[in-house]
């Protein structure tokens, strides 16, 4: 990556003249802060309970089962406003993929000849019809346009279509990611599992028969589905306790089974102190390893994952991916350093 | 630049703002199985810069911020299982060693790190500059891996720089162990050129009573014989020993532990007379003694009697009943001298005699005259010297054996060996270009508190004069916070064993880091901490056992033993005649026995002593012993004319009976 920071800073270097300084790293979150609008949209259409007739406290019991939680998989993006060109912002953007798996007890990264555990990507994200492209691509940079139309928009609209855009760009990569990891599983006949960060919509789309799940840490748009009698069993799960198991769907992707879990005890913290939801791709067969599945989860609670503020709910693998990102991503000096060259 | 052998690295160097290398540290992590620990040394290879370090800290890491949150995570449960464990690294500290280039002094680059192989660890502490008069010392141990660590001969036995201080507990294969093991690798590898010998004093049971003989089979270890072949020392003893002790009471017997009969050929007594022991006053009398009339009186009979060997004493005193002149060459004379000059002074009333007066005299006499008794097997009233030779050999170690002696013995000879040693070496006349002379106990002799002895500053002037003059101190204690910093301070080379840590609190240890310190205090035996002129940090060396016969397994193979009286002068006549008959020797004794009350050990002693001090050619030895003893007066009936007779005259039979007066007993 180092060698697009390089390049970034010889063109810097060499335009700085009619360039113009960016804003500061508090102002930018301020700027991002205001542009990320909330979630209205229900892209969540249906939630049905498919275990039993109504949703349940199901006490989790332990399984002899050796834990099959064995590859974990996450991804961080880093994005900063190097420059304005005009009135246009111009972002820089670092986003990663790794899928971390667990041998004798130690998270570490496979190395294997078909899939690489680690996906890197960084690039400038502008609208190219806007800024000096030609020279961008001269000086070897890798760009990707926000494609914006005529007339320009107003720069709150430039700055969340180029942080929309690098968003998708990195649930594109995890996505990719956890795809060829799934068929690597698959083609090696592996019964381990792969543990995502967030939903597998997306991923289950593609590969619905993988064995893979998807842990949301917040699930504003299912607890809303929730009629008053389930938020009761939900919310008023205890330690070591999950709901039934329930499908969902969403506009345009396959349905999926999700259910809850409560980590740690509640009582210690919040209504929502340790409640996880869990993803599954919606195959029946999957189905009889719900209770492994959870069982395998609680055992997830050692060690935990402070100081993260999110120790509740986060997965110490899950910790560790973020981990290993954060330690092989630009830091923040160096961005910074390439913002005051202008 | 040479290509490390060790391709793979182990570790990569870190620096932070909190913590960042400097020209002289560096830091770098590894993983927790990394065959790293302190003292390890590590190459860091960038593309511009290599730089060479020695691991002097330690740290173990895992993510946990703290304890805490370890305990929540289990619940407080110690038994918790966890499937996952959380990430363990370690984070080294190492300090710089080399660098190469070597200007400009740069923190070493952020860039993985290496363990040292054979030829990186010569190259990081500069062996590489003096190959040709190289030393080894021991052996750094990179697993398997044995890198001779060696030494500059220049800067370990002079002229450049000189001198060796040990530390170390007692009884841990540290001190003496080491300094032999280096001794013998000294014999070996100096250039032939240079010639060198050693003097050891064997302070404790048969220690170094044996290192001439080879050590039991087995007692090397394959890792010793391993070390011995890396270093290229052959294991094997010394050459050339020759060993001094002291008569024990019976003045005739020597009071070493090494007397089988196998073993005497090279063992030397070691006696001395009045002029080898006059400038020592201080050791051999107590402080009270030795006030400042009695130290004038003192400095008077050396340098009025005993120097010149005889005192003429003038006509007022030759008036009072001294006769012109008297020879004082030994304690005999001396003694008889001071009765004159007693005699002289109480005919005057007791008055002053030459300024000083009667009962100093009188002090100065009872002490001196008591000397040969205390000192009974070191110092003889008759003259006898057997000393250390006017030249020492090549290649050649001289061990004085003071173990079975009181501690004012050992004192004395310890005392008066390396002042003596001093004097030859100012006077060029050591005979070798280095005699290196091992103290150990220096705390004793160069004590940091208390009042300057002869002996501190003694030592003092060795350490610091002696490598120009070819005399090397190689001194060793328990405690170097106790020893005069000068002393241990003029040492070039330092080696530290295991050190109590109440012993490495004291301020000269501060140069150590904690780690150091710990290791230090947990050394193993036959491992030392090296400091050397060359080094810019101090490395851990592990050494070999030297390879003679251990102290106990020489005395359990040679029991000590004592000789019968009359086999021990025999013997010892036999220096100067090789063919003396024993029966002949027993045969004058017993003679002497028969017409005294039975042996008298004391006249025979002197008897030998005498001919051992006049040397006379080999076939006269028998006839001056048979003179130096007292004279047999022979006996015979009278009868009276007048027909009276009376009991046969036996005047050995008398209680005033003198051998050595034909008319007593009349």
């Amino acid at each position: 990556m180092s060698i697009t920071l390089d390049r970034v800073r010889r063109y810097l270097y060499q335009n700085r003249a009619r360039l113009r300084a960016a804003p500061s790293p508090a102002e930018q979150m301020e700027m991002l802060a205001q542009v990320q609008q909330p979630s209205t949209e229900q892209t969540l259409a249906s939630l049905q309970v498919i275990e039993g007739d109504i949703m349940r406290a199901v006490r989790i019991a332990s399984t002899p089962q050796p834990n099959g939680l064995r590859h974990f998989l996450d991804g961080i993006q880093r994005q900063r406003i190097l420059y304005y060109e005009g009135v246009v912002p111009v972002f820089y953007a670092y986003l990663s993929s790794v899928v971390r798996s667990r041998v004798n007890g130690r998270m570490c990264c496979l190395q294997i000849e078909d899939v690489h555990p680690l996906r890197q990507r960084d690039a400038l994200y502008a609208p190219l019809r806007y800024v000096d492209a030609e020279g961008l691509r001269q000086h070897g940079i890798p760009l990707r346009d926000t494609q914006v139309g005529t007339p320009l928009p107003p720069h709150p609209t430039l700055v969340q279509v180029s942080a929309n855009r690098i968003s998708n760009d990195r649930e594109l990569l995890e996505r990719e990611l956890a795809q060829s990891w799934l068929q690597y599983l698959q083609n090696t006949g592996s019964e381990h599992w792969l543990v995502v960060d967030g939903g597998i919509g997306e991923i289950a789309s593609a590969t619905s028969e993988a064995r893979v799940i998807g842990l949301a840490k917040t699930s504003v748009e299912a607890e809303r589905l929730l009629t008053p009698e389930q938020m009761k069993v939900v919310y008023g799960l205890a330690k070591g306790e999950r709901t039934s198991v329930f499908c969902i769907s969403r506009l345009g992707q396959p349905p999926i089974y999700s259910w809850f879990v409560r980590m740690h005890d509640p009582q210690k913290g919040s209504l929502l102190f340790g409640l996880l939801r869990v993803e599954m791709p919606a195959v029946p067969d999957l189905l009889p390893q719900v209770d492994a599945l959870s069982a395998w989860l609680l055992q997830e609670c050692v060690p935990l994952s402070v100081p993260d503020p999110r120790y509740d709910r986060l997965l110490y693998p899950m910790r560790d991916c973020e981990q290993y990102l954060r330690a092989i991503a630009p830091s923040s000096a160096q961005l910074e350093a390439l913002v005051q060259i202008v | 630049m040479t290509t490390p052998a060790h391709n793979k690295p182990i570790g990569r160097v870190v620096g932070t703002e909190k913590k960042p290398n400097t020209a002289f540290t560096f830091n770098f992590w590894c993983t927790p199985d990394a065959p790293v620990g302190i003292g390890t040394i590590v190459v860091v290879r960038s593309a511009g810069r290599t730089v060479w370090g020695v691991v002097t800290e330690g740290f173990g890491y895992n993510d946990l911020e703290a304890p805490l949150y370890d305990y929540i995570g289990a619940d407080g449960r110690a038994e918790a299982e966890s499937p996952t464990l959380r990430p363990e690294m370690r984070l080294y500290v190492a300090s710089v060693l080399r660098q190469q280039p070597e200007e400009p002094v740069q923190p070493a680059p952020i860039a993985p790190v290496y363990l040292a192989d054979e030829a990186e660890v010569r190259t990081a502490l500069r062996m590489d500059h003096f190959a040709e008069r190289a030393v080894p010392a021991g052996v750094y141990c990179n697993g398997q891996n044995l890198s001779p660590i060696l030494l500059d001969s220049r800067f370990l036995l002079g002229p450049e720089a000189g001198h060796l201080n040990v530390t170390g507990t007692s009884g841990l294969a540290a001190k003496t162990s080491a300094i032999m093991f280096l001794l013998q690798a000294i014999f070996q590898k100096l250039p032939g050129d240079e010639s060198v010998a050693a003097l050891l004093f064997n302070v404790k049971g048969g220690d170094l009573l044996f290192i001439d003989l080879p050590p039991d089979e087995g007692f090397l270890t394959e890792e010793d014989l391993r070390m011995y072949e890396a270093l290229g020392v052959a294991p094997k003893p010394f050459d050339k020993v020759v060993y001094y002790a002291p008569f024990k009471q019976d003045r005739v017997n020597l009071n070493t532990l090494r007397s089988h009969p196998a073993l005497r050929h090279n063992v030397v007594p070691l006696h001395w007379g009045l002029k080898e022991v006059l400038d020592y006053t201080e050791v051999m009398l107590n402080r009270d003694d030795i006030d400042v009339k009695a130290d004038a009186f003192l400095q008077f009979i050396k340098q009025r009697a005993v120097d010149p060997s005889k005192f003429e004493f003038d006509e007022a005193e030759q008036q009072a009943g001294a006769p012109a002149s008297m020879p004082v060459t030994n304690f005999a004379e001396l003694t008889a001298w001071l009765d004159v000059v007693l005699k002289v002074a109480e005919s005057r009333g007791r008055e002053a005699w030459r300024s000083h007066a009667y009962p100093t005299i009188r002090k100065v006499y009872n002490r001196l005259s008591n000397l040969t008794t205390r000192y009974r097997g070191l110092i003889g009233e008759s003259g006898y010297i057997s000393d250390l030779p006017d030249q020492f050999e090549d290649r050649t170690v001289y061990v004085i054996d003071v173990s079975q002696l009181e501690q004012e013995e050992q004192d004395l000879i310890i005392t008066r060996v390396i002042a003596e040693l001093r004097k030859r070496m100012e006077s060029h006349k050591l005979g070798v270009d280095h005699l290196i002379v091992v103290v150990d106990e220096l705390n004793k002799y160069a004590p940091s508190f208390g009042r300057e002895t002869y002996m501190l500053r003694t030592l003092l002037d060795i350490t610091e004069r002696g490598r120009y003059l070819g005399l090397v101190l190689f001194g060793a204690q328990q405690f170097r916070s106790q020893v005069e910093r000068r002393v241990a301070g003029n040492c070039a080379t330092s080696f530290y064993g295991r050190i109590e840590m109440e012993e490495l609190a004291q301020p000269g240890y501060s140069v150590f880091g904690q780690a150091v310190k710990e290791k230090l205090a947990a050394c193993e035996p036959g491992e030392v901490l090296v400091r050397h002129p060359h080094f810019t940090q101090p490395v851990f060396v592990r050494f070999p056992r030297p390879c003679f016969l251990r102290g106990s397994d020489g005395i359990r193979r040679y029991p000590p033993e004592e000789k019968p009286f009359d086999v021990a002068v025999w013997e010892t006549l036999r220096t100067l005649d090789p063919s003396l008959d024993y029966m002949q020797v027993k045969a004058t004794i017993d003679d002497l026995a028969a017409h005294s009350n039975g042996i008298d050990e004391e006249r025979v002693s002197i008897a030998m002593h005498r001919v051992l001090l006049e040397r006379p050619e080999p076939s006269r030895v028998l006839e001056r012993f048979r003179a130096h003893l007292p004279k047999k007066v022979a006996s015979s009936v009278l009868t009276s004319p007048t027909g009276l007779t009376g009991p046969a005259f036996n005047p050995a039979a008398s209680d005033d009976f003198d051998p050595d007066d034909p008319f007593s007993g009349f």
